[in-house]
C-alpha cells in the first residue's frame, strides 16, 4: 500500500515538474532597428479578447499599466480607443490596408513606434495518451519501450489562455516584432503578470 | 573486408540497408497534406482570379500570415492551367482605398476560425518526381494528399464585394492560414501503474481557401488544408499553398516550380 502511494506521489511530482509545456512564437525586433525603437515607442495598452471571434473587446487598464510599468522610463503611454488597438492587433494583411490611419495614427500620437498587446482565450485541440511500457530482456541489453495508446481527442475546444505583445511600425504599416504565447491553463481568471510582460519583451528581443 | 570479419555479416547487411533508407529518405522533400472541399472546383480556363493577400484569424499568430504572404505571390503569379491569377501585390493600391470595407470584410471571413481539420480519406501521391516542369532537381518532391468530402464550410456562403474598389476579375481567392495547437498529454504506465506524466504542445500550419464569384458574391468553392505535424518541427505554411493551388488548378508542378525557382539561387 504503501509504495502504490509512493509511486502515485512521484507520478504527480513528475506531472508537475514536466506538464509545463506551453506554446511560444517571437518575431525578434531587427537589432538595426532597435535602438530607434527605444527611441521613438508609445505604449498604446492591452486589449483583452475573450475567443478568437468575439468582437467585444476591451482595454484591460491594469494589464496596460503593467506593461506600462515595464516600459515607461523613457516613452509616454498614449490614448487609444478599443478599436484602434483592435486595429493594431489585425493581422499584417490588415495593417497594410490601413496605411493611410496608421500615418494619423502616428501624426496624432507624435510616435512612430507603438507597442500593444492582447489577452484572452485561444482554442487548442487536446490529445490523451496512455503509454504502457514494457522491458525486453536481450541477454545482458535491456530494451524499454512504450506503446501509445490513444485514450481521448478533444479539438476546438480547450480555450487556453493566449499572451501577444507586439510592435508596430506605423509609418511603414507593418509588424516590427510579436511575441506570442499560448500558456497551458484554460483562460478564466488569467490575466497579465508582470513577469510574463518583462519574457514577451525578452523574446522581442528589447 | 576487415569490417566484415569484426562484425556479423546479417548486421552490416541491416547497417547498409539503415543507411540506404536514410539517404534516399534525405534526398526527397515530401509534401504529406490533407483536405477536406465543398465541392469540386469550377471550371476556371479562360478566367480571372484575383487571389488576396492572406488574412489573419483574430487573436492568432501573425507570423504564419507573414510567411505566407511571399509565397502566395509567388504562387498564383501569372497564368496556371489557363487560369489567370492577379498577384495580392498587383491589387494591394486598389484594396487599400476602401479599408474599412476590407477590414470588415475579413472579419466575416475570419469569424469561425481557427478550427481542426480532421485527417481522413484516402491517401493517394499526386507528385513524385525529381523533374519539376521539365528542369531536373537535386532532389526528389513527393506530393501525398488525404483528400476527403465536407459539408461543414468554415467562410461565410456570400459576400459582398461591391463595398471594395472595382477589381476587374471573375472569381476572388480568399486565403486564410492559421496555427492549430495540439496539447498532447502522455501518461507512462507499468501495466496499469501510472508511474509519469508529461505534456508537450506541437503547432501544425492549416489553412482555408474560398473561392468566390465577384459578381454575385456566391462561394463556389471551399478547401480546407492542413499538414502532418511530426515531432516539434512543423510543416512549412508554403506547403499548404501549393496544395491549394494543386486543388484549385490540377497542376503541382507549376507552382512547385516557382516556390522552388525562387528558393533556390540561379546558377
Amino acid at each position: 500500500m504503501r509504495k502504490i502511494l509512493l509511486v502515485l506521489l512521484m507520478c504527480l511530482f513528475t506531472m508537475t515538474v514536466f506538464g509545463c509545456s506551453h506554446y511560444k512564437g517571437a518575431l525578434a525586433i531587427d537589432k538595426n532597428l532597435k535602438t530607434q525603437v527605444k527611441k521613438d515607442l508609445a505604449v498604446g495598452g492591452i486589449l483583452t479578447r475573450q475567443t478568437a471571434s468575439n468582437t467585444k473587446s476591451a482595454i484591460s487598464p491594469e494589464a496596460s499599466k503593467l506593461l506600462m510599468n515595464e516600459i515607461i522610463s523613457k516613452n509616454v503611454t498614449v490614448q487609444l480607443s478599443s478599436e484602434e488597438l483592435e486595429l493594431l492587433l489585425s493581422g499584417p494583411t490588415e495593417l497594410s490596408m490601413s496605411e493611410q490611419t496608421l500615418r494619423n495614427l502616428k501624426d496624432r500620437i507624435g510616435h512612430r513606434f507603438v507597442i500593444v498587446g492582447e489577452q484572452g482565450g485561444y482554442p487548442i485541440s487536446r490529445i490523451l495518451y496512455w503509454d504502457i511500457g514494457y522491458c525486453i530482456f536481450l541477454g545482458a541489453a535491456i530494451i524499454c519501450s512504450a506503446i501509445p495508446v490513444k485514450m481521448s481527442e478533444v479539438h476546438d475546444y480547450f480555450r487556453n489562455a493566449k499572451r501577444i505583445i507586439r510592435v508596430i511600425d506605423l509609418d511603414q504599416a507593418r509588424i516590427i516584432g510579436e511575441s506570442y504565447e499560448v500558456l497551458r491553463d484554460e483562460e478564466d481568471g488569467n490575466i497579465f503578470t508582470s513577469g510574463q510582460i518583462s519574457d514577451a519583451l525578452d523574446y522581442l528581443n528589447f | 573486408m576487415y569490417l566484415c570479419k569484426f562484425f556479423d555479416r546479417s548486421y552490416m547487411v541491416w547497417l547498409a540497408c539503415c543507411l540506404v533508407l536514410l539517404i534516399t529518405g534525405c534526398a526527397s522533400q515530401k509534401m504529406n497534406l490533407y483536405t477536406r472541399t465543398t465541392n469540386t472546383t469550377p471550371v476556371l480556363a479562360g478566367k480571372t482570379v484575383a487571389v488576396f493577400p492572406p488574412l489573419t484569424v483574430g487573436g492568432g499568430e501573425s507570423r504564419i500570415t507573414m510567411d505566407a504572404d511571399p509565397t502566395i505571390n509567388t504562387v498564383f503569379t501569372g497564368d496556371i492551367a489557363g487560369i489567370h491569377f492577379k498577384t495580392p501585390q498587383s491589387l494591394k493600391k486598389s484594396l487599400q482605398e476602401k479599408p474599412v470595407a476590407f477590414l470588415e470584410l475579413s472579419h466575416k471571413i475570419t469569424q469561425g476560425l481557427p478550427a481542426h481539420i480532421q485527417v481522413e480519406g484516402e491517401e493517394k501521391t499526386v507528385f513524385d518526381s525529381k523533374t519539376v516542369a521539365g528542369k531536373k532537381r537535386d532532389k526528389s518532391y513527393v506530393l501525398k494528399l488525404k483528400a476527403a468530402a465536407t459539408t461543414a464550410e468554415l467562410t461565410p456562403k456570400q459576400l459582398d464585394f461591391s463595398m471594395i474598389n472595382a477589381i476587374d476579375s471573375d472569381y476572388v481567392l480568399i486565403s486564410v492560414p492559421f496555427n492549430i495547437l495540439v496539447k498532447n498529454t502522455r501518461f507512462l504506465t507499468l501495466g496499469l501503474i501510472p508511474i509519469a506524466g508529461y505534456g508537450t504542445m506541437s503547432c501544425s500550419p492549416q489553412g482555408v481557401f474560398a473561392l468566390y464569384e465577384l459578381k454575385t458574391g456566391q462561394k463556389v468553392w471551399e478547401g480546407q488544408i492542413g499538414t502532418y505535424t511530426s515531432g516539434d518541427s512543423p510543416a512549412p505554411v508554403s506547403d499548404i499553398i501549393l496544395g491549394a493551388a494543386y486543388l484549385i488548378t490540377g497542376d503541382i508542378e507549376v507552382p512547385l516550380d516557382r516556390t522552388l525557382t525562387k528558393i533556390e539561387p540561379k546558377k
